[in-house]
């Protein structure tokens, strides 16, 4: 039992007594699945980061920039943050003020339609299970690496975490656990950053050093023997994955269901201006960090083990400890929060239980059901983190995204069309996503699952809306949710949220200087000396 | 080209902050439709 394995062990019983301690102020349904709907800024922002920030970022993305694909990556983070901000803006406000506990839930007060929240409630356990599965197989990796304890037994350990917390604290626990998490591993990722680079003699020589090794590492085109052997498919490739994850942040269930829990529209706006920045920043500070890992060691067996062998061999212990404990609390933050969603999943939209003590109680089942299945499924699977996680990144596009966006923004989409466009999408998706790998057959690029799966969603939705048309109760929803509740128009609140929207046009300044002081204009002077 | 990516970006996000700005400015003088 080595040091590492002391920390996350601590940890995860701090966790475990936290949700203890939490369960005791959650008091009925509203409680359990949305909070109470009383979440403050500070909440919001902490559970959107740790949502999205999992073992997927410090070892699939870090892993990535080890591989020779930063700049790639490094694109799909910049476009997929303004998915924070527009997301907010043109879907998680309204979202909020249809008063729902979950999304399914609010296609079915929308549309009027039973069949579409089940459809939507299914395509969401999809969704759920496969982002699950890379986040436990993420944890198992990176702690059976670091501690030489059994991958099995790693798992399971996170897995009783992350399910006695869910269980007995419900969305409460997970906001605000959630919120500690974001505070550790964002902690963890900037000090972390800051030593390496310092060991490795300083951020811009070190970068400098190491497009002497390898010119391709920071070079716009990526390594051409990683994924496509062009610089142009590598960069349709990075405006695919950017596009996808824009969509992603602005509609995904496990981020824009966080606005349910906001206390007003404002926390919404607010929160999601904060989080653009910090996913940007945690990203682009571990992702160089990972690339600069290649100075010191580039014979690591998988890109995805650079940020554990970067914590335990060049971090102080102490630091290294909080690093990796960080790693695992972004696995476990995003974890309960997929969990929960699962419960009210089954409770709320599967269900549809009314008496409020036994829709807690059958989220719970279903908490500790899915629990099991996904031990089982990440025992049985191979690691494969990036792969996984992209997969539920599509299948968001193409079987949610444009209903999402069409049942806010169009008079027009009815039920059927909603039905039959989330229907095809997600059939379409996964189909090209199964031939590829059951076959062994590369498919054009044009043929892409996103292709595929976006463009049938979109037939779906105008052919069934032509077919039968809206009716006045899908308008008539329409029209309330379009109207800003009075509440939200005090002038204090709203002259706060525009100075948070200037903020986010300063983060964009600063993002840009960042991008070029940092790396573009340090690679483009490597290049010539 | 590394300089262009940079600056793309950046300048990506301030637009989509300044498109969120206009709608939020537009929707909190009661001309949302």
């Amino acid at each position: 039992m080595n040091i590492y394995f002391i920390g996350m062990l601590i940890s995860m019983v701090a966790y475990i007594i936290l949700g203890f301690l939490i369960s005791k102020k959650v008091k009925n349904a509203n409680d359990f699945y949305v909070a109470g709907r009383n979440a403050p800024t500070i909440l919001i922002t902490g559970s959107l980061v740790a949502s999205y920030c999992s073992t997927g970022l410090f070892m699939g993305d870090v892993g990535e920039a080890f591989d020779g694909f930063f700049v790639p990556v490094m694109i799909t983070i910049a476009m997929l943050i303004t998915g924070y901000v527009l997301g907010s803006m043109f879907f998680g406000r309204y979202l909020r003020r249809s008063e729902v506990l979950t999304i399914p839930e609010f296609f079915e007060k929308r549309f009027g339609s039973r069949r579409i929240k089940v459809l939507a409630a299914v395509t969401a356990l999809v969704i759920y299970i496969v982002y699950m599965l890379s986040i436990m197989q993420g944890i198992g990796t990176m702690m059976s690496y670091v501690t030489g304890v059994d991958y099995t037994v790693c798992i399971v350990l996170a897995l009783i975490t992350f399910t006695v917390l869910t269980f007995c604290s419900g969305s409460k626990g997970v906001l605000i656990t959630d919120t500690i998490m974001f505070g550790i591993f964002t902690f963890a990722a900037i000090a972390g950053a800051l030593v390496i680079a310092r060991e490795a003699g300083g951020w811009i020589p070190a970068l400098q050093e190491v497009t002497a090794l390898d010119p391709d590492v920071f070079s716009w085109h990526g390594n051409l023997e990683h994924y496509y052997p062009t610089g142009v498919e590598n960069m349709i490739w990075a405006l695919i994955t950017g596009v996808t994850w824009i969509a992603v942040c602005m509609v995904g269930p496990w981020q824009s269901s966080r606005y349910l829990m906001a206390k007003n529209e404002h926390v919404v706006v607010r929160s999601s201006v904060i989080s653009s920045f910090a996913v940007f920043l945690i990203e682009f500070l571990m992702m160089t960090v990972g690339a600069l890992i290649l100075k010191f060691e580039p014979d690591i067996p998988s890109g995805s083990y650079a940020m554990i062998w970067g914590a335990t061999n060049l971090l102080p212990t102490v630091l290294g400890v909080i690093m990796l404990t960080g790693v695992l609390a972004a696995g476990i933050s995003s974890a309960t929060t997929f969990l929960s969603l699962i419960g009210s999943s089954f409770a709320n939209d599967l269900f549809e239980i009314e008496d409020d003590r036994k829709k807690v109680n059958v989220g719970k089942i279903a908490i500790v059901f899915a629990a099991v299945v996904i031990l089982l499924l990440a025992v049985f699977n191979p690691p494969n983190i990036y792969i996984i996680m992209c997969l539920s990144g599509t299948v968001v596009v193409c079987a949610w995204f444009p209903v999402c966006v069409a049942s806010i923004w169009s008079k027009k989409v009815s039920e059927t069309g909603a039905f039959y466009g989330m229907l095809l999408g997600f059939l379409g998706c996964a189909t090209m996503k199964i031939i590829p790998t059951v076959f062994h057959v590369t498919v054009p690029i044009y043929l892409d699952a996103f292709f595929v799966g976006l463009i049938l969603n979109i037939l779906g939705l105008i052919i069934g809306s032509r077919l039968r048309k809206a009716g006045p109760k899908e308008l008539a929803f329409r029209e309330k949710i379009m109207a800003a509740p009075e509440k939200e128009n005090d002038q204090g609140e709203v002259a706060v949220t525009k100075k948070y929207l200037w903020l986010y046009i300063g983060f964009g300044v600063m993002i840009l200087l960042i991008l070029l002081f940092l790396w573009a204009v340090p690679y483009v002077k490597a290049l010539s000396m | 080209m590394e300089i262009v990516i940079a600056v793309f970006l950046g300048v990506f996000v301030i637009v989509t902050g300044v498109i969120a700005l206009r709608r939020f400015n537009k929707e909190t003088r009661g001309q949302n439709k």
